[in-house]
């Protein structure tokens, strides 16, 4: 487990300035939601974290240690992209097992790590299987499982359910939630899709322009809006009884 | 849909197909016609009237591989003895002895370099956004200028490299680069190779390793449609060879245009022969490494 600080960071681009000034901070084992619309931030503060920018100023934590000149292959860091991206020269199994493999973890243990993940992500009859010849919601579930495979205390996710269908993508939620529950793991979970974050997520962080304009739980996003952009970009398509349900266990 | 009730089809629907299917039959036989016969003819012993006649013959093959005695117009004789015996000995030596093997050899020395070169040239252009990037893209295409054109111009920047086999390969890894540039460019622009790059990164793999294991073996088609292209045409590469060559055994393409000159078609039919099968026998090769990937499994 880990806690994530991401103090005061800024990044810019050319003549534009994608974060300006973020602080967040995700405590252990807690999954962390930021929404937003296109361009407010949220890819680029996410890979800040992950290490594939560096920050024009700030710094970002683990644990209160400072990684922000940590290379990303040293930060041991899982990463879910929207695209997917699995390696299609090798099996679904190949590809769960190329993170230990880089660690340099033995033949052995990587087998049975894989197997192991497989079954819990429920794709086990497709360990031979060729990427590409799999569905958009097998392939996230090897992506999910090839990031847990180096045992991250940290999991990033860009967009992990943009390309799926709607059906796919409630039954995902509910999946992946219960899982990152499950899973000892502090998680970030990036997405323009105010709904998703709202049912998986411990807190929400909303960005626009570069900055963060209210972190809180769900509901106090939803019910408290810090201001109009925010009130705005949450009432849209909220379902409430997503909300109803959680009070009524909590009472 | 919109066609007429009553019975009849647009002109298009009844002559289109046919059409269609006629042009492409005769533009197929049209260009195979010539590789068939050619090989074909390598066969008989003599085509003095409309057909070649007196099959079969491997007298062709055997003279132009150099089982028999075989005099070309340098009078350099090629006999298959010497080429074993010296396999065994001195292989360089073995492999100037014969003007197949030596293109073969410089050919695929040009596709190493390409290799080498080219590859991260492509990855380069179509990973990052960098001053220079559209230049470096011209100047890797540019080499598309004809082989005599850049025969002339290197034998008077390097004087010194003009008879040398150095040379030949160079300058054919030069001509036949845009070809493996814009293979293995068009390769890696059909994939995500930003975000590729960082799931390899997060799980823990260095740079090098994530081009080696990650990058490379991705683009492999286009990295093995490249190397062959590439190979075979500088294995025929005529003006640039014309230009270059000095000495030792002719590159194939000067072999075959002095042996259309001065020896027989039907031995011309079994050198050009003997290419098209190096050329279908390699690309196969290359195809099953390709695809059964050739990096990590």
């Amino acid at each position: 487990m880990s806690r994530i600080t991401i103090d005061d960071v800024t990044k810019r681009f050319a003549d534009t300035t994608a974060v300006d000034g973020v602080t967040l901070d995700i405590a252990d084992g807690e999954i962390l939601g930021v929404v937003g619309p296109s361009g407010c931030g949220k890819t680029t503060t996410l890979r800040t974290v992950a290490g594939f920018e560096t920050p024009d100023a700030g710094r970002v934590l683990f644990d209160g240690e400072d990684v922000t000149h940590v290379p990303p292959e040293a930060r041991n860091v899982g990463l879910v992209f929207q695209s997917y991206a699995l390696f299609e020269n090798m099996t679904v199994r190949e590809n769960v097992e190329f993170g230990p493999k880089m660690q340099g973890v033995g033949a052995d243990e990587r087998r049975d790590r894989a197997v192991g993940l497989l079954e819990l992500l429920d794709i086990a009859a497709l360990a031979d299987r060729d990427p590409a010849t799999l569905s958009g919601g097998q392939q996230q579930r090897v992506g999910l499982a090839r990031a847990l495979a180096i045992e991250p205390h940290i999991l990033l996710l860009d967009e992990p359910m943009t390309g799926l269908d709607a059906q796919l993508k409630r039954r995902l939620r509910v999946e992946v939630g219960e899982l990152l529950a499950d899973l000892d793991v502090t998680a970030m979970y990036v997405t323009h899709d105010q709904t998703e974050a709202m049912e998986m997520c411990d807190r929400v962080a909303v960005m626009n322009d570069g900055r963060v304009e209210q972190v809180g739980t769900p509901r106090e996003v939803y019910e408290s809006p810090a201001s109009e952009f925010v009130a705005e970009f949450v009432s849209l398509d909220v379902p409430e009884f997503a909300f109803v349900e959680e009070s009524a266990t909590a009472e | 849909m919109s066609a007429p009730t009553d019975g009849r089809r647009a002109v298009s629907a009844v002559v289109g197909r046919p059409v269609v299917f006629a042009v492409f039959v005769g533009t197929l036989l049209f260009l195979v016609a010539p590789v068939v016969v050619t090989f074909v003819s390598s066969f008989a012993r003599e085509w003095t009237g409309a057909v070649p006649t007196g099959f079969v013959t491997f007298a062709h093959w055997e003279q132009v591989l150099g089982f028999g005695g075989y005099e070309d117009a340098a009078n350099y004789s090629l006999r298959l003895g010497n080429v074993v015996e010296a396999l065994g000995t001195d292989p360089l030596g073995a492999l100037d002895e014969s003007p197949l093997f030596r293109s073969v050899g410089l050919a695929l020395g040009g596709v190493l370099v390409n290799l080498v070169v080219g590859v991260p040239i492509a990855y380069a252009v179509s990973r990052y956004d960098f001053r220079g990037r559209d230049l470096l893209n011209a100047v890797a295409v540019l080499p598309l200028a004809p082989g005599i054109v850049l025969g002339v111009a290197f034998l008077r920047a390097y004087p010194q490299l003009s008879a040398t086999d150095v040379g030949l390969v160079v300058g054919y890894s030069l001509l036949k680069a845009p070809f493996m540039v814009l293979a293995v460019q068009s390769s890696f622009e059909g994939m995500d190779l930003r975000q590729l790059e960082e799931s390899a990164r997060s799980l823990g793999a260095s740079w090098p390793r994530t081009f080696l294991f990650v990058v490379v073996p991705n683009a492999r088609r286009g990295i093995v449609s490249g190397a062959v292209i590439c190979w075979a045409l500088a294995a025929a590469e005529f003006n640039f060879s014309y230009v270059v060559y000095s000495r030792g055994a002719r590159p194939l393409a000067l072999f075959l245009q002095a042996n259309i000159s001065n020896s027989s078609f039907l031995t011309t039919s079994a050198a050009v022969s003997v290419f098209f099968v190096l050329i279908a026998g390699v690309t196969l090769a290359l195809q099953v490494a390709g695809n059964r990937g050739f990096a990590t499994r």
